[in-house]
């Protein structure tokens, strides 16, 4: 500067300009001179900063070469038209490229330049580079739009106010609770967001954390109990009467949201619909007070029953034992309280073996697999000690639900005492009635055939020795089945040939059918070879059944025995035409002492003992026994032998 | 001439017995409880012997156990007869006819003719 002082003096205009001119360039805004053909005239180095053209390079140039893209050019003609015209001043935001080809946002003020007589000689532009405020400013428009976006799909009723308590967000939720559309709210203050909710506009949870005062004062004078401060939230459970049409009760939270400073910039409120769970609170409530003096009285009921009792959780654990309980097992009910089902009364079966935990029964009706399950076999007290038990588990629902079970048992070694008594006196009688028969039997074995009173009377010595062999027949029946009572079937199991076995044991039988004429016919179908069973029982079970169909089968009618092969067993069915089967008859069939009533064969006297031998020996084989009897077309009995 | 013991403390069954055998062509010896029938076993050392379980003084587990201590009883041919067919006494039994022992047979009286127990005899002294 101190060069130029000495080379040119300088005169007041000279000064005037010079100050302009450092006023110019010391512009922090780019300011630009158009002339009136809209070249640049001048350009200082705010506006080289901004655009990266230096006046040099921008000096004479149109803008539309060099810094306004084609885009908005259209724009940029009509304002320079209008300040042509005479218009004032003009401003405008606009996209603009700067040298290196970069887009930036930039903010103008336009002042047209007049002489006299208003004609416009050129135009001063005055611009802000503004790229950085517009991002900010989009991008707090993008998060908030983000913010509404999810916002929307909340499955809870949510609004978000701004600062200004205007609404910025109005979710799906909010609008099908309130039945009040978005745009009926968006954008406005007043608090229009209580509205729908109130009917009138007043003052929301979110609008409390917005005014801090009146938060202060409504918390200060406990108008409002049901308001909880939770820090900085605010959590309410409410009556609504008439949103979207009907009363609700509501939970609603507000919480502030932040900016980047820390400060609150707005915030957002859900609501949710709570009436069918305060509904089921409330009918939890009552049916808890009914239970507990409906307890008092089960309670009482329950301590004092003469059977032992136990409940049982989901999980298997004890909850309640009763006083009979205590008493034959020992344990107390504090001792049980808690405990699992496997700690307490182990279980042994009738063999003596211990059930393992997944087997007992408790599980299998807590799963529920099986409702209610009969259970018998052997419990271990406290004190090491076992005794039969026989008992039921019953699964307990709540609302379709198993929430647990209850045991109850008794102890039945008295009956058990008096079951074994019992067998022991028939197995007794029954051996003693033996002696005579055996007696008579070989006594009338020892008369000598060729003597005139045997001769005499031979048919009359036939009917005694029938006639005990009956009886024998009987008592070895009887004992059958005290055996079977006592567990005392022995089965020998051996591998035999099936057809053979089968084919022996009709033989035996063959008699009955040529007294009455009738035919027996044999269906093979397929191969059939070993079965693993006691040939002794199998023959007396299979007797039994065919006897059966002799004895209950029509004079001359035709008995059919067939045997095939299913899966792992054998399917054997006896046949016969005979009367039905009555469906009185039909649960009683396989019962001990009982008699069909209509035996067509003249002598038949059965003991009612043949089938429920027969059942009890086909399952002590594996097998199975079931019939069918269908009128006018006979009666089939049905059993299976295993294989192996 | 084949010699039979026969145990029997039931006279008529006894009498039955004795004239079938007789009948037979066995040289009959008989016994009517226990005692006399271990006496008589050993003494007369018979080629099979008829033992019924349920006897009066010793019963024929205890003869057959006592038998089988002897060094001629250790072999002797015995068919047991009985009316129990019960598991456990049979088991009883099972234990004496075990080892080095004779084996046992027995009988359920009723099951069995006099003719099919002769016949059993025979077959038994065939062995």
């Amino acid at each position: 500067m101190k060069v130029k002082k000495f080379k040119k003096p300088i005169d007041k205009n000279k000064e005037q300009e010079n100050v302009q001119e450092l006023l110019f360039k010391k512009m922090p805004i780019g300011c630009i001179l158009w002339d009136e053909k809209f070249r640049a005239k001048l350009w200082n180095p705010a506006a080289e900063k901004i655009f990266g053209y230096s006046a040099k390079e921008a000096l004479g140039k149109h803008p539309y070469d060099i810094i306004v893209p084609k885009s908005a050019q259209k724009q940029v003609t009509t304002i320079w038209r209008r300040l042509l015209r005479g218009d004032t001043s003009a401003n405008l935001i606009n996209e603009n490229n700067t040298k290196k080809g970069n887009k930036i946002i930039c903010s103008w003020t336009n002042t047209p330049i007049k002489k006299e007589k208003n004609n416009v000689i050129g135009v001063l532009s005055m611009v802000k580079n503004i790229s950085e405020e517009q991002k900010n400013k989009n991008a707090l428009i993008e998060s908030e739009r983000r913010l509404a976006e999810v916002i929307d799909f909340l499955p809870d009723a949510t609004f978000v106010l701004n600062k200004e308590g205007k609404v910025i967000a109005w979710n799906r939720a909010v609008e099908k609770m309130t039945k009040t559309k978005a745009k009926k709210v968006l954008g406005k203050g007043d608090y229009t967001h209580a509205m729908p909710f109130y009917g009138r506009r007043r003052p929301v949870l979110a609008d409390l954390i917005l005014q801090p005062e009146l938060l202060q004062k409504i918390i200060q004078n406990k108008k409002y109990p049901f308001i909880k401060k939770e820090k900085d939230t605010l959590v309410t459970e409410i009556l609504l009467k008439n949103v979207g049409g009907k009363d609700i009760f509501v939970w609603a939270k507000a919480a502030p949201l932040y900016n980047a400073a820390g400060k609150v910039s707005g915030v957002v409120e859900s609501v949710r619909d709570i009436t069918d769970k305060k509904k089921l609170e409330k009918e939890l409530h009552e049916r808890a007070n009914r239970l507990e003096e409906l307890t008092a009285k089960d309670e009482a009921i329950l301590w004092s029953l003469g059977e032992s009792l136990r409940v049982f959780d989901i999980t298997g654990k004890i909850l309640k034992v009763n006083r009979a309980f205590e008493k034959l097992t020992g344990w107390t009910m504090e001792e049980v309280l808690g405990k699992k089902v496997e700690e307490i009364l182990p279980q042994e079966d009738e063999r003596g073996k211990k059930i393992s935990l997944g087997a007992r029964n408790v599980f299998k009706v807590l799963s529920g697999k099986v409702g209610q399950i009969e259970i018998s076999g052997f419990y271990i007290r406290k004190d090491k000690t076992k005794f039969p038990m026989s008992g039921v588990i019953t699964p307990v629902y709540l609302k379709n639900e198993i929430i647990g079970a209850i045991e109850v048992f008794r102890d039945i070694t008295k009956e058990k005492e008096l079951d074994k008594a019992k067998s022991e006196f028939v197995s007794l009688a029954s051996h003693q009635l033996r002696t005579p028969l055996s007696i008579i039997k070989w006594t009338l074995n020892s008369l000598d055939k060729q003597d005139e009173f045997f001769q005499k009377n031979q048919e009359k010595i036939k009917d005694v020795y029938e006639s005990n062999e009956h009886l024998i027949a009987l008592v070895n029946n009887l004992l059958n089945i005290t055996r079977i009572e006592s567990g005392k079937i022995i089965v020998n199991k051996k591998k035999v040939g099936l057809l053979n076995l089968v084919k022996e044991a009709c033989k035996n039988c063959q008699k009955q059918a040529q007294n009455r004429k009738q035919k027996l016919k044999f269906i093979f179908e397929g191969k059939i070879d070993h079965v693993f069973v006691d040939p002794i029982l199998f023959s007396e079970a299979f007797c039994n059944v065919l006897g059966n169909a002799f004895n209950y089968g029509l004079d001359k009618s035709t008995v059919t025995v067939k045997v095939k092969r299913i899966n792992g067993d054998y399917l054997i069915s006896v046949h016969n035409f005979g009367p039905v089967i009555g469906e009185q008859e039909k649960k009683k069939i396989f019962t001990k002492f009982y008699r069909g009533p209509a035996s067509p064969a003249r002598n038949f006297s059965g003991s009612g003992l043949g089938l429920f031998f027969t059942k009890a020996t086909v399952e002590a084989n594996g097998g199975k026994i079931w019939f069918e009897s269908i009128k006018n077309k006979g009666t089939t009995f049905y059993f299976t032998v295993p294989i192996k | 001439m084949k010699k039979i013991l026969i145990v029997e403390d039931e006279e008529i069954m006894l009498k039955a017995l004795v004239e079938k055998f007789s009948s037979e062509g066995f040289e009959v010896v008989k016994a009517i409880d226990g005692e006399e029938g271990l006496k008589k076993a050993l003494h007369e050392k018979p080629d099979i012997i008829l033992l019924d379980i349920l006897l009066p003084k010793m019963d024929g587990m205890a003869v057959l156990k006592k038998l089988r201590e002897d060094a001629w009883g250790k072999y002797a041919k015995v068919i047991l007869l009985t009316n129990v067919s019960d598991a456990e006494t049979v088991a009883t039994g099972a234990e004496f006819g075990t080892g080095e022992g004779e084996v046992y047979e027995y009988l359920v009286k009723t099951d069995w003719t006099l003719d099919e127990v002769v016949q059993k005899v025979k077959n038994r002294l065939k062995s």
